[in-house]
């Protein structure tokens, strides 16, 4: 093969690949489920003090650029945030993923990769919104989101602000 | 101008070969507790110890190098976090363990090396001191180099010709987090040899230097680094500049990177580059990626053009090919096409 011809076939593939595609399609089923999935909370346990967090707090602790809950003069005390996803494809993961950090699971591998290289891993997972409220309300450190339905005594309720 | 000698026969099996292994690769979910979670390693004693790495499959078709199918890189991380706010982390990599070329499967051009090995000690999160061997910590593609983070086989040679690329001593990131924006301050020296020295066209023998790197939410990052060195090959005392800068939205990536070097005695030499890659809307996950470079080594003047493909058919493996003009009489090795198959695991 020459490389004239080789480059032609990857000029030609090129074109091919930014060619503008088909519009996607949602059905209603679709839509359902995700305006179903979008009312979760996040929570903590209860002797942890925050109440409140910005989302551009909460994307970084999901990102983990934020790593602890306080960073106060003495380096010791610092204390580890933990934070806990749902499995990825879990709708309830996909909602909270594109309101907060605004992005979804494909777009953000490129960044857990390059994270991964550096010896950080992405946030835990837990497999269902029950054992995410139990690993909370037991663990110092740990944050999570569930769907509003699930919260109960054991966790405390921290109100996400937009601004911020 | 001489002809790439592997046939057409050889470069289509080897691109069926490419892209059977990743289509074979599992797909399974990048994210586990403890166990085997492909592309995140094995995470061992609850996230303790994690054991990972990468593999690259590299075959390059260029006019000024010997044809060759190689495992190019073979690639082990370990990290091991005994205690909170203190991490070990080791990178060791075989490169070049088998090579198909005219002659033959050879293991002539095998290598390994050290690459990092390091302690880290993160108090909070505004300090963070790393001790040990590290990649230096100037622009954006020396710290992401792996073969699958990047969207390109070769790599630009503006990001390791002016300063050597590992750093054995300390480094030390000061981060201060303000509403929409990140400023990251570090500071690096170097005052001992070099541990398992590679080689690079500059390697420290001493070296002190730092970066500014600003982020903002909204997503644009930019990088102001220097670095001053004793040069061990020519024993020179060199400054190297470098500037950056990095933008990502759901449908483009943007990176520049720019680095001049300043010897003591003799000319000036620079080199920089852009990168464009596009992140298309449906399912195909085919990223077209095009790289225009400039580099002047001493009066050598080249401009590399790299245009292609990268396939994301997973989370942790990519397949890229692209095709390399005006890389004559550089470490590009010409021009011509290049294919890889890049799996972290």
């Amino acid at each position: 093969m020459k490389r004239r011809e080789a480059f032609s076939i990857l000029v030609a593939a090129l074109v091919w690949a930014a060619a503008p595609p088909e519009p996607p399609r949602v059905d209603a089923e679709e839509s359902t489920d995700a305006s179903s999935a979008s009312s979760w909370v996040v929570v903590v346990r209860p002797s942890n003090p925050v109440r409140s967090l910005k989302r551009a707090e909460l994307d970084r602790i999901y990102r983990r650029t934020t790593r602890y809950w306080n960073n106060p003069p003495v380096a010791a005390m610092a204390l580890p945030i933990l934070p806990i996803n749902l499995p990825p494809g879990n709708p309830l993961r996909d909602a909270f993923t594109r309101s907060v950090l605004r992005a979804d699971d494909e777009s953000l591998s490129t960044y857990w990769n390059r994270e991964y290289f550096q010896g950080v891993l992405p946030p835990m997972v837990l497999h269902s919104p029950a054992a995410v409220r139990a690993y909370v309300a037991a663990t110092p450190g740990a944050i999570g989101y569930l769907p509003s339905d699930l919260v109960d005594p054991s966790v405390a309720v921290v109100r996400v602000d937009e601004g911020g | 101008m001489r002809r790439p000698t592997l046939s057409a026969l050889r470069i289509l099996l080897a691109s069926a070969a490419f892209c059977a292994l990743a289509a074979t690769t599992s797909t399974a979910s990048a994210e586990s507790v403890d166990g085997y979670t492909p592309g995140r390693g094995l995470s061992l004693f609850d996230n303790h110890l994690i054991i990972g790495g990468y593999l690259a499959l590299n075959l390059h078709v260029l006019d000024q190098e010997t044809d060759r199918f190689s495992p190019d890189d073979l690639s082990l991380f370990l990290t091991w976090q005994p205690i909170n706010h203190l991490k070990f982390f080791g990178e060791f990599e075989a490169e070049d363990v088998l090579t198909l070329g005219r002659h033959g499967l050879h293991t002539n051009d095998a290598a390994t090396s050290l690459e990092r090995l390091y302690a880290e000690w993160e108090p909070n999160d505004t300090l963070r001191l790393r001790v040990g061997k590290l990649l230096t910590p100037i622009g954006i593609w020396n710290v992401i180099h792996a073969a699958p983070l990047v969207w390109t086989v070769s790599r630009p040679l503006s990001t390791d010709t002016f300063f050597d690329t590992g750093l054995t001593g300390a480094s030390l990131d000061a981060t201060l987090l303000r509403g929409d924006f990140d400023l990251v301050a570090t500071a690096f020296g170097q005052a001992t040899e070099q541990l398992d020295e590679g080689d690079y066209p500059q390697a420290f023998r001493r070296a002190v230097g730092g970066r500014l790197q600003l982020s903002t939410s909204a997503g644009p990052r930019a990088g102001l680094s220097y670095v001053r060195f004793d040069d061990e090959t020519d024993s020179r005392w060199e400054s190297t500049f470098g500037a950056d800068f990095f933008w990502e939205t759901t449908r483009f990536e943007v990176s520049a990177e720019a680095s001049v070097n300043d010897p003591s005695s003799g000319p000036t030499t620079w080199g920089a580059y852009a990168q464009l890659v596009y992140h298309p809307p449906w399912s195909l996950r085919l990223h077209p990626v095009a790289r225009i470079e400039y580099v002047d080594l001493a009066g050598v003047e080249r401009t590399p053009f790299v245009f292609g493909l990268a396939w994301k058919p997973n989370l942790c493996t990519i397949v890229k090919v692209e095709g390399i003009v005006g890389g004559h009489d550089t470490e590009l090795g010409g021009e011509g096409m290049l294919m890889s198959l890049a799996v972290l695991f």
